[in-house]
């Protein structure tokens, strides 16, 4: 994201090359950033979800220790 | 040997890794909308028929009250009898319905009055849209219609938990993409 927003305009991508304007620029950033950052989103809702399981699940009982 | 105990029931797992690639779709069609109407001189272009924003909103609200029936079947699994369960599932079935109905009269309105797929970036993107969501109501009505005859026969609601578990998670997803299309592509 950070190389994303440093370079301008991204000379390489032929989209952000043909951008004719800066709301054009501004559209292609946005959507990048969309499409960047949700699968992460998800990743860390997931997770979180799971935390939340993990926690609010009663805990399993102790494997019996081997008594001498 | 006791089998250990699920964090997170396989179905809801699995729907939960499906939802997310389905995220992504709809991430990834937004983001071709949101492209081509920026580098549309005109937006919408001239000579286009105008969306029916009023009914869409209606209906729009149709949908949402849907999310609070099929809240009320999923609750009703925990413990209450199983006609309610069952009230519930058939009142979010026929609201999906009636939200597809509308939406069908809509396109065909539309396509009358010359929106159609091939008639350039406004049409295809609002048929791609709002047409794939289309399909995701279709599939989540026909699949809480095949849950029905399962869930009549249950002995009780609780029976028939996981999978209506499964079905909300999915019909949830499909009532939350919809008003972020309907203020994309009907309102701005």
């Amino acid at each position: 994201m950070v190389a994303m927003l440093a370079a301008a305009p991204a000379h390489a991508c032929p989209a952000c090359f043909s951008a004719s304007g800066p709301g054009v620029l501004a559209t292609y950033v946005l959507t990048a950033g969309l499409m960047t950052l949700l699968p992460l989103g998800i990743v860390a809702v997931f997770a979180v979800w799971l935390r939340g399981r993990a926690r609010a699940s009663p805990r399993s009982p102790e494997p019996h220790s081997s008594q001498a | 040997m006791a089998r250990p105990q699920e964090l997170v029931e396989s179905g809801v797992l699995a729907m939960a890794v499906f939802l997310a690639t389905e995220a992504m779709l709809f991430a990834g069609l937004i983001s071709a909308f949101l492209v081509l109407r920026a580098t549309a001189p005109v937006w919408p272009p001239p000579g286009q028929p105008r969306l029916p924003v009023g009914v869409t909103g209606a209906n729009t609200a149709v949908l949402l009250l849907s999310a609070y029936t099929m809240h009320r079947a999923g609750a009703a699994t925990r413990g209450e009898a199983r006609t309610t369960m069952l009230r519930w599932l058939v009142a979010t079935a026929a609201l999906g319905a009636a939200f597809l109905l509308v939406q069908g009269t809509e396109w065909i309105a539309l396509v009358a009055h010359g929106l159609r797929a091939s008639s350039g970036p406004y049409g295809a993107t609002f048929y791609a849209l709002v047409g794939s969501h289309g399909l995701h109501v279709a599939a989540a009505v026909v699949t809480l219609l095949a849950l029905l005859p399962r869930a009549w026969r249950a002995p009780s609601a609780g029976q028939c938990r996981r999978r209506v578990e499964v079905c909300r998670l999915y019909w949830f997803f499909v009532v939350a993409v919809w008003p972020v299309l309907y203020v994309l592509v009907y309102l701005s």
